[in-house]
């Protein structure tokens, strides 16, 4: 019987041991999760936050598999350290050997200096337990003021969550909302929307000095502006848990360095938002925060381990948002040299990367609900295909995306 | 037996596409296959309730919009993780260009 560990037990590593013991039953896996609480959704932590309600709780494994007899769930205990040569992990102080390690540790929220205030309310949003400080500490109070540091996703998804219940500001440092990540046309709505809710986004934002002790925090602003908030929420971005597999003697460049079927070594494999990859699509390493890389690379690493082949891993990064009644999705991974495309169909809006070769490189699109999702689909396809595009049917909407595929 | 319920027009539907219909309060999925055959399934992912009616349709499969769990919407088979339950199906017809399904009472 094959003894399979799982560090972390988020999406990767829930996919992983859910895949493994479904797959074959001469496999025993041990889960390991530094978390008290194990295989819960992380999306819906930013998304879906409310005052006076439920936290939003999505359960990873609504059909247990995770009690079936052939998993050992080991909640609350850290992964200490790996030692590679003799296979075993150290869990809190048990030594616990594999034949097959996966190292699914994931990504924790980036901190900076000049908000460590000892005392004064000032959180990070990763974790269920970190959403629920977050409702607690604004349900007690009448009128709640916060202020998020940095306009990516989850700050935006959460400015999002909490503008009717809030007074929300947000801050950030650069000229145009998600601007590295998404083309201006549609951070704009995405701005636009924002302002709709009466959620204040303060762009070019130079934060001058923070003040705080338990009951607020006092920014100010370069330009003068002062605010006072009952939370501060930090919302700059997350770094990979990689120091247990560093200290291990595996290669650390930008999260786990692992090979394209998600190896470090030969059965040691990390997969999600902890390990860097050689994108199929590109042949750059890359790391994605992502939760359709992460179930992805989970179930492809259980894969490779039950059939003992070993594959690449080809899966095209994608991601989503979704910010009041707006569905954002972007597929692929745009090229420096690329062309965009603008595809205007009144309430949704596509933005193409065509690269120099007519082929695309990358799409993002905006539009209420999941009415993009047909569209970025389409994409993933043309991508995958490697299609010759011109950029005026790309731009037309009377020109169906499917037939592109056809044709 | 069930009744015959009446829920679009078959101009309604693009082929290889689905729409989402709502009728007595419940949502059902209308595909229309690259064939020109009807289908019903529950509109709504097993997964985590996301409508499907935003999600791509290939041969016989229905792809969810958000998580990218699959299924076969002639038979509601779920295709693999993070699918764990079947979709629900339903009897469909095409009648002077009317869609109908076939609802049974519980």
């Amino acid at each position: 019987m094959t003894h399979v560990v799982i560090i972390g037990a988020s999406l990767t590593g829930t996919s992983c041991a859910q895949q493994l013991v479904q797959s074959d039953s001469d496999v025993r896996v041990t889960l390991i999760s530094d978390e008290l609480d194990v295989a819960y959704d992380r999306p819906p932590l930013s998304k879906s936050l409310k005052l006076g309600a439920a936290l939003p709780r999505v359960d990873l494994d609504p059909q247990a598999h995770l009690k079936s007899a052939n998993i050992t769930v080991l909640a609350g205990a850290p992964a200490k350290s790996i030692d590679i040569a003799n296979k075993k992990v150290d869990v809190d102080g048990n030594l616990v050997s594999y034949d097959k390690l996966v190292i699914a540790t994931g990504a924790r929220a980036r901190t900076l200096p000049a908000f460590e205030i000892a005392g004064a309310p000032i959180v990070t949003l990763r974790s269920l337990a970190d959403a629920k400080i977050i409702q607690e500490r604004l349900e007690s109070k009448t009128a709640p003021r916060v202020g998020i540091v940095g306009g990516g996703f989850i700050g935006l998804e959460l400015a999002s969550a909490l503008s009717e219940s809030c007074q929300v500001n947000l801050f950030e440092a650069q000229a145009n909302l998600l601007s590295r990540v998404l083309p201006k046309e549609i951070s704009g709505r995405v701005a636009d929307r924002h302002a709709e809710a009466n959620v204040s986004i303060h762009l070019s934002a130079e934060i001058e000095e923070i003040e705080g002790d338990s009951d607020s925090v006092r920014l100010t602003l370069a330009d003068g502006q002062n605010f006072e908030f009952d939370l501060v929420v930090l919302g700059v971005g997350a770094v990979p848990n990689d120091e247990i597999a560093g200290q291990a003697g595996l290669t650390i460049d930008n999260g786990i360095a692992v090979d394209e079927t998600l190896r470090a070594k030969d059965d040691v494999y990390a997969g999600g938002d902890c390990c860097s990859f050689p994108l199929a699509l590109t042949g750059s390493r890359v790391r994605l925060e992502s939760w359709r890389n992460a179930q992805e690379q989970g179930l492809h690493i259980a894969n490779q381990i039950v059939s003992g082949e070993h594959s690449a891993f080809d899966g095209m990064p994608w991601f989503w948002s979704d910010q009041y009644d707006l569905g954002l999705q972007m597929a692929g991974w745009p090229n420096s040299n690329s062309q965009q495309v603008i595809r205007d169909m009144g309430e949704t809006l596509l933005c193409f990367e065509l690269d120099p070769d007519s082929k695309l490189s990358a799409v993002s699109g905006i539009g209420p609900g999941n009415s993009v999702a047909k569209d970025i689909k389409v994409c993933e396809r043309l991508m995958a295909a490697g299609r010759i595009l011109s950029a005026q049917e790309l731009a037309d909407p009377a020109v169906k995306l499917k037939k592109l595929l056809k044709g | 037996m069930g009744r015959w319920v009446d829920v679009c027009a078959t101009t309604e539907v693009d082929e290889e596409d689905l729409i989402s219909v709502e009728f007595e309060g419940h949502d059902y999925a209308i595909y229309h296959d690259e064939d020109g055959e009807f289908f019903a399934t529950d509109a709504h992912c097993t997964h985590e309730k996301v409508n499907l009616c935003d999600g791509f349709v290939e041969g016989e499969i229905i792809e969810c919009p958000k998580h990218n769990g699959r299924f076969n919407f002639k038979t509601g088979e779920g295709l693999g993780s993070p699918v764990c339950i079947d979709l629900k199906t339903y009897p469909c017809k095409v009648e002077n260009e009317r869609v109908f399904i076939e609802l049974v009472e519980v």
